[in-house]
């Protein structure tokens, strides 16, 4: 089977919808592509229980390191892909993010400065809706104010600002792409902090509801249970042809394209790469110079938790959390032996069970003791996460291994070390948190695990192809007519969460790839 | 005053649930367990485990999050471990399990620990008193397991503890009875 696209859009998550959609109503002919099952709103439902199907069932990622990135609840399934159960916290980038390797010696630059990418967020948040409070983020680079008033902040919210207050640091609003109001089509918040098992009233900027449905109305073909094994290329090797895809019953086909989009998340982008070696390209398409797969990154993240004399009212908000802080965003070099941002996300929402849920962060308390505890914690219990950026190593690779999948496939590993700058900083945050705790009241206070939130890296933008897998629009290296999209071409992580910066970048990615 | 945690077996289990954190171990731990009595598991309704061992998964499970037995654990374990990768929900695929290797997992956990049960207290867990369940928890969690092959007890003790809060707390009637108000935008057909 074959059909002529003009592009091959490989993914439905964030990155790829909004390419899909420029491109569609540019008047380009767009197919794309997804692995996982068809979802709808309706599907949606709130559970943390059923919220797990969203996340990743594809071919088993194996993972090694210090810090694992932990794919099996970064990345997702289905229509939206991990964007579908996103928190969507979207704080931009800072200025000093897009310059580590000039301005301290480590890790990358990106080979643009945030002036370029200025106008893509402005954007973006305009098309999708952010609320927030640009003014009171006195950490924020230039950019246009939020379209959309903050959410409230509720008791728990309230409780933990006491202790920044007591330590004189500031708080503001999270800028999240959550509308607060309704409008063009969406719902407001309700505050009951489901968001993990995705949004079905369309209040939280999910695929489903921002770019899906542009790219759709504008022609878009969405094919799902059809994944993309291979990219395809003609007899030079300089330009990609098509894809080699699989569908549900395991039978191999070719699509034919002009242009392929590979926005199926950091690790599945390098797998695909990886797994389409060929005489023309014998490490692999994007790996001329050893670079595919390198530099993946996570930000290692370390919640804090505590109990309150006076209710916080925890479920209440959204999962992403009420208050933020950036005052110790800068300087990344804080002292000899550490290294990094950071970000405090203040008061998430919260639930008895599942992985963040208030029981586990107390797996030392069970039987007898367990209900009180969580009767106690359901009226007094307040938390916060505090993110931490990562430095790319070299080592810190998504490989394919010998071991292969059902249908002979080799399989991704992902390692990941943490960098001892790295968690000198982490810990240096946790700290600080227990510290923010105490001067808060707090009765009772416990740091959480640290744990990988967020997978960047893998396909790093750079000036030179020596030192990345694509130029600064995404376009690979080695194959003028191929894009990448999504997380993986970060060529640093900063210490906020990405998918805000995705969209910038995929946008700019559709204009390059639509002037082409 | 806040209490924090100095007991360094405490702060050694506290950093268990990391995603993808890998297996990390524990000393002792302060909480007591209680025993009930379990429902019967009818072994028909079985698809993947054994009779024998949804008994003593069921009496660990009870240990752990009491009430976890009556919510129907063993049927939640057993169904979900029968189920595709697309449509199991069992929290150990956030803990870099694949969902190829789950039914090992559970299968080799409790045959571990069927036979530390025995070894240390000479009964299968579902027979033992509530002490000396008691007893079996403390040396889960702190990995004092002698023999035990595969992932370290801590961490299968953490893995059966938050299936045990899934069906105990993960549904509208568990949050109602703590006080959460559920809040449900779409509400669940099934709790699992």
């Amino acid at each position: 089977m074959s059909a002529a696209y003009d592009v091959i859009v490989v993914g439905a998550g964030a990155a790829g919808s909004l390419i899909a959609a420029h491109a569609a109503e540019a008047g380009r002919r767009v197919l794309i592509l997804e692995a996982g099952p068809e979802r709808r709103l309706r599907d949606l439902v709130s559970s943390q229980i059923h919220a797990r199907r969203l996340k990743w069932s594809g071919a088993p990622v194996r993972e090694s390191g210090s810090l694992p990135v932990g794919h099996g609840f970064n990345a997702g399934w289905g229509t939206g892909g991990g964007a579908a159960h996103h928190y969507a916290v979207w704080p931009r980038l800072h200025e000093s993010d897009f310059s580590v390797f000039e301005d301290h010696g480590i890790g990358h630059d990106w080979p643009f400065r945030y002036k370029t990418l200025r106008p893509y967020y402005d954007r973006v948040q305009a098309e999708v809706g952010i609320a927030g409070d640009a003014t009171r983020e006195t950490w924020r680079p230039d950019g246009a104010p939020y379209p959309l008033p903050p959410l409230p902040v509720f008791a728990q919210g309230e409780t933990i600002k006491r202790g920044f207050d007591a330590m004189d640091m500031h708080v503001a609003p999270i800028p999240l792409a959550i509308r607060s109001t309704p409008g063009a089509g969406r719902a407001g918040c309700l505050y009951d902090g489901w968001c993990d098992a995705g949004c079905p009233i369309g209040a939280l900027a999910n695929p489903l509801v921002t770019y899906l449905p542009r790219a759709i109305a504008a022609g878009a073909v969405l094919r799902h249970r059809t994944e993309v094994e291979r990219v395809l290329h003609d007899r030079s090797g300089a330009r990609v042809t098509g894809v080699e895809c699989r569908d549900q019953a395991g039978r191999r086909f070719r699509i034919d394209t002009d242009t392929v989009v590979l926005a199926a998340f950091t690790v599945q982008n390098v797998r695909i790469l990886f797994n389409s070696r060929s005489r023309e390209h014998p490490d692999g398409v994007g790996n001329a110079h050893d670079q595919l797969g390198r530099y993946v990154m996570t930000h290692p993240a370390t919640t804090i938790n505590g109990l309150f004399p006076q209710e916080t009212q925890p479920t209440l908000g959204v999962t992403g959390g009420q208050l933020i802080c950036h005052d110790r965003y800068a300087p990344k070099k804080a002292s000899a032996d550490s290294f990094g941002s950071y970000q405090w996300l203040i008061a998430n929402a919260v639930k008895p069970n599942d992985l963040l849920g208030i029981a586990n962060s107390r797996p030392d308390i069970y039987g007898a003791g367990l209900e009180s505890f969580l009767r106690r914690a359901a009226k007094h219990f307040a938390t916060m996460v505090a993110v931490v950026e990562d430095i790319p190593q070299a080592d810190n690779r998504i490989t394919v291994v010998e071991e292969t999948d059902a249908h002979g496939l080799p399989l991704a590993h992902c390692h990941h070390d943490i960098h001892p700058l790295t968690l000198a900083r982490s810990v240096a945050a946790e700290e600080e948190g227990l510290e923010i705790f105490r001067a808060a009241g707090a009765q009772e206070v416990w740091p959480g695990p640290r744990a990988g939130m967020h997978i960047m890296g893998g396909t790093v933008m750079a000036r030179d192809p020596r030192r990345g897998v694509t130029d600064d629009h995404g376009r690979c290296f080695d194959m003028e007519n191929l894009y990448l999209a999504g997380p993986g071409v970060f060529p640093s992580s900063g210490a906020v969460n990405p998918t805000f910066t995705v969209h910038a970048l995929a946008m700019r990615t559709a204009e390059r790839l639509l002037s082409a | 005053m806040p209490s924090e945690s100095t007991n360094p077996s405490r702060r050694a289990l506290l950093k268990l649930g990391g995603v993808g954190i890998g297996m990390v171990g524990a000393g002792s731990l302060r909480a007591v367990a209680r025993s009930s009595p379990e429902r019967p598991t009818d072994p028909s309704a079985l698809s993947v485990l054994s009779a024998q061992e949804a008994s003593s998964l069921a009496s660990v499970c009870e240990a752990l999050v009491p009430g976890a037995a009556a919510a129907g654990i063993v049927g939640y374990i057993d169904s979900q471990l029968a189920q595709s990768p697309e449509h199991n929900a069992l929290m150990l695929q956030y803990l870099g399990v694949p969902h190829s290797e789950h039914r090992a997992f559970y299968q080799q956990a409790i045959s571990n620990i069927v036979a530390l049960s025995r070894a240390r207290l000479q009964e299968r867990p579902e027979a033992l008193s509530r002490e000396q369940r008691d007893a079996l928890m403390v040396a889960l969690a702190g990995d004092d397991t002698g023999d035990w092959v595969g992932p370290p007890a801590s961490f299968v003790f953490f893995v059966l503890r938050a299936d045990a809060l899934d069906v105990v707390y993960g549904t509208p009637g568990g949050a109602d009875r703590l006080g959460f108000a559920y809040r449900a935008h779409i509400l669940p057909e099934q709790p699992w």
